[in-house]
């Protein structure tokens, strides 16, 4: 007998997906012996509802996860990122205990990288409230350079600026009495659960430069065995300045205003008796402007630019 | 329009979102590594760039994310890297991959910690709660560049942060849950009070780092209050009060002798000297003493004494000096003893204990229903109502974290963020360095590196 109900695609449902490859559920790599089992014929609570419930823990009357220790956060600024183990509750029964398999990388600080998988993704720290009166204070008061603050705390420029600017935006607030108690109390928790900068520990790296990409490629050079070829010679083969030159460039306390505009030469021609237009010639490099004969030139909606005007609204360029 | 979805944090399909919540936080948990094991290239490539995608962008279409992507990958070159001596760890390039995404505002604004989620963030952004340089920017696609500096308003950033404000109906019923387990205790506690305070003391300590009153604290405040008892007592010990004390000692007594004196232990000899003294010149004091007369007695000018009256007086006043000296160094001494160590696991019982406790009167929901201000509260943890003691604030109050905050706290390297004032400044796009990528990801660099592959091929 037919019944439409039983066909493999009514029993698919409406969301059909395409799938490109066999679908494997995400059943836990962990463990499962947390994983609470059915409460009887009426618990129709699937695998995974019961995985979370398990990973929960107890509820309390207020609501809270009271015995799983990712619910509160961290108030030592000691961050306390997952480790995978099926751990998550504490109890009677819990001992801390090493993961049962490699469960994350093996140079993995849960203190400081936040996913079991990426050692290379890590929480910033931040800056003490003390050191940044610090810096305020040299810069405002002790009149320092904000570069030679860069170099004393070991903090880049563009970080010190930013401390600055913020500085006196909190300054402000505080003086309009814009701060009030539950925003205090949001800024001490969130404070207090980052890992705080204590240098020289976790001091940026002051000489970093954007790569160059010259150097991203591969270049041959056939020299003779005996030829010395030194870091100099390849800064010369790739055009690039030395490294050497660049790093006490770097070093240096640059005082000059950087805010200079660069100047556009113009010329503009001089209009005689009987002509309508005064010319004006600006010099341009080609490529940026106009557009080069016999390329495409896409002009949709997704394919235009945008642009932002003063108000914040946005416009086509 | 952010892309259209379903059940964004399916359970068992288990994806990994830029999102702060639990189910996304246990989706988190229990992934695995990305396996490519028995998949043909193009089919890593596809499984690499879906992991990717749910996380990054989750809410750009395809098409739209395809225009964004830009296949030249930004890092930095550390020029002091031959001088450390060690070995450089490599760059971890492909992260770069979602770099151009960083620099959109939604994103921006959720990786400073003003919105619990990217789309969160989009909300924020055009709902106009967001400025940018002081502008209200309504678009979350904004570009931000190197020096931006962006802010929300305070309040959406403690609804975003908070834990979720329940409705009334829902705090009244936590309220009474709370009232009834609470007088429970309290009776019990004024029945037993010894048994209570123990098994307070023997409960396992909270994992709520927020709490107030932790052990360290309520041991803080134990040795306090016995420095404060110290304190009011040694002022207590004043000459005057002790010459009247030992003439109200004597005076119990018949015959007296260093006996009387047994409450001032080692200065009971002294005590009876003084007394001597006082009886052997028959002085007024002995049948009629009061705390005045001996305030007089003490505070005399010397002038006003004649010789016999000097003598007797200053040899007094020296005894009594020397007994209130040991008598303020034996209080200081048993203070000290007394106090519990910083490290001390358990309190000890006090009588008053229970007595300090009372029920609180269970709420009467109708009432509160129909006038929330008619609901008195004020439980030892708790004034106003759970999560609405203001209630014409939108999120949670007292202000309290959000579930599982500390999981997916990520304090990002381009952006330096003021909590006080809900600030933050765009220092920088991403970049990536030796050993460190600013692109904040799930992903290690295997899966990265196929999600590169199929976009720089335009999805081949």
């Amino acid at each position: 007998m037919f019944r439409p109900g039983n066909t493999s695609i009514a029993r698919a449902g409406v969301g059909l997906q395409q799938v490109r490859y066999k679908r494997r559920l995400a059943y836990p790599r962990y463990n499962p012996q947390n994983v609470p089992k059915p409460t009887g014929k009426k618990d129709h609570a699937s695998f995974f509802q019961r995985a979370l419930k398990g990973f929960l823990g107890p509820k309390n009357i207020r609501g809270e996860y009271y015995r799983n220790k990712y619910y509160y956060p961290p108030q030592n600024h000691k961050p306390n990122y997952i480790v995978p183990n099926g751990q998550t509750v504490v109890d009677l029964t819990y001992r801390e205990a090493f993961p049962p398999r490699q469960l994350t990388l093996p140079g993995r600080n849960p203190e400081l990288h936040p996913f079991p998988q990426n050692a290379a993704c890590r929480t910033a720290s931040i800056i003490p409230d003390e050191l940044k009166q610090k810096i305020c204070d040299d810069i405002n008061e002790n009149g320092m350079h904000a570069q030679e603050v860069a170099h004393k705390y070991g903090i880049k420029l563009a970080r010190i600026e930013a401390v600055l600017r913020l500085n006196s935006i909190e300054k402000q607030w505080q003086q309009e009495n814009k701060i009030f108690p539950d925003l205090e109390n949001f800024a001490s928790v969130m404070y207090k659960m980052f890992p705080l900068y204590q240098p020289p520990h976790g001091a940026d790296n002051l000489t970093e430069i954007p790569t160059p990409h010259k150097t991203l490629q591969q270049r041959f050079l056939t020299i003779a065995e005996s030829e010395p070829f030194g870091p100099v010679d390849a800064a010369k083969i790739l055009d690039l300045p030395v490294a050497r030159d660049t790093l006490e460039e770097l070093s240096q306390v640059n005082t000059e205003d950087s805010s200079k505009e660069a100047l556009n030469k113009v010329i503009v021609g001089a209009q005689r008796q009987g002509e309508r237009t005064a010319f004006k010639f600006t010099s341009r490099t080609s490529g940026d402007v106009g557009f080069r004969y016999g390329a495409s030139r896409r002009d949709k909606r997704k394919d235009r630019s945008v642009g932002f005007d003063a108000e914040g609204r946005m416009v086509y360029i | 329009m952010p892309r259209k979805t379903q059940n964004l944090n399916s359970l068992s399909r288990g994806r990994v979102r830029a999102s702060m919540n639990k189910y996304n936080l246990f989706n988190l948990y229990k992934k695995d590594k990305v396996s490519f094991d028995r998949l043909t290239l193009f089919q890593q490539k596809w499984k690499a760039k879906a992991e990717t995608r749910a996380y990054h962008g989750e809410h750009l279409t395809e098409s739209r994310w395809k225009t964004l992507f830009n296949p030249s990958l930004e890092s930095v070159a550390q020029l002091d890297a031959s001088l450390k001596g060690s070995r450089v760890q490599p760059t971890p390039m492909v992260l770069q991959t979602y770099a151009a995404l960083e620099k959109r505002l939604e994103l921006a604004v959720f990786r400073s910690m003003f919105a619990s989620s990217v789309r969160q963030a989009r909300q924020f952004i055009l709902g106009g709660h967001v400025s940018v340089n002081g502008v209200v920017i309504k678009h979350p696609s904004f570009p931000l560049q190197a020096g931006d500096i962006f802010n929300v308003k305070p309040e959406k950033v403690l609804l975003a942060m908070g834990r979720v404000k329940p409705g009334l109906e829902q705090s009244v019923k936590v309220d009474n849950k709370q009232i009834i387990v609470w007088n429970k205790y309290v009776k019990s506690a004024k029945e037993n009070p010894r048994d209570v305070w123990e098994l307070k003391q023997a409960k396992p300590e909270s994992l709520d780092t927020t709490r107030t009153e932790n052990n360290a604290q309520s041991i803080k405040s134990f040795n306090d209050k016995l420095d404060k008892d110290m304190i009011r007592k040694q002022k207590e010990t004043t000459r005057e009060l002790i010459l009247t004390r030992i003439l109200t000692l004597a005076s119990k007594q018949e015959e007296v002798d260093e006996k009387a004196f047994k409450e001032f232990g080692s200065q009971a000899k002294k005590c009876h000297d003084v007394y001597n003294l006082l009886f052997d010149s028959k002085h007024d004091m002995v049948e009629n003493f009061s705390i005045e007369a001996s305030t007089e007695f003490v505070n005399k000018k010397k002038p006003e004494m004649d010789a016999g009256e000097k003598h007797l007086t200053s040899s007094v006043k020296q005894i009594l000096g020397e007994i209130q000296k040991v008598t303020v160094e034996s209080i200081r001494v048993k203070a000290q003893e007394s106090k519990l160590p910083e490290d001390a696991k358990t309190i000890p019982f006090t009588s008053q204990f229970a007595e300090n406790l009372k029920t609180h009167k269970k709420l009467n929901k109708d009432e509160i229903m129909e006038n929330e201000a008619t609901a008195e509260i004020s439980l030892p943890w708790q004034t106003g109502l759970f999560g609405r003691q203001d209630p014409t604030k939108p999120y949670f109050t007292p202000w309290t974290p959000r579930p599982f905050l500390g999981a997916f706290a990520i304090l990002p390297s381009h952006i330096e963020v003021s909590f006080n004032t809900c600030h933050a400044i765009y220092l920088r796009d991403p970049i990536a360095r030796p050993g460190h990528s600013e692109v904040i990801t799930p992903f290690a660099e295997d899966v990265h590196e196929r999600a590169y592959m199929y976009y720089v091929r335009k999805g081949l």
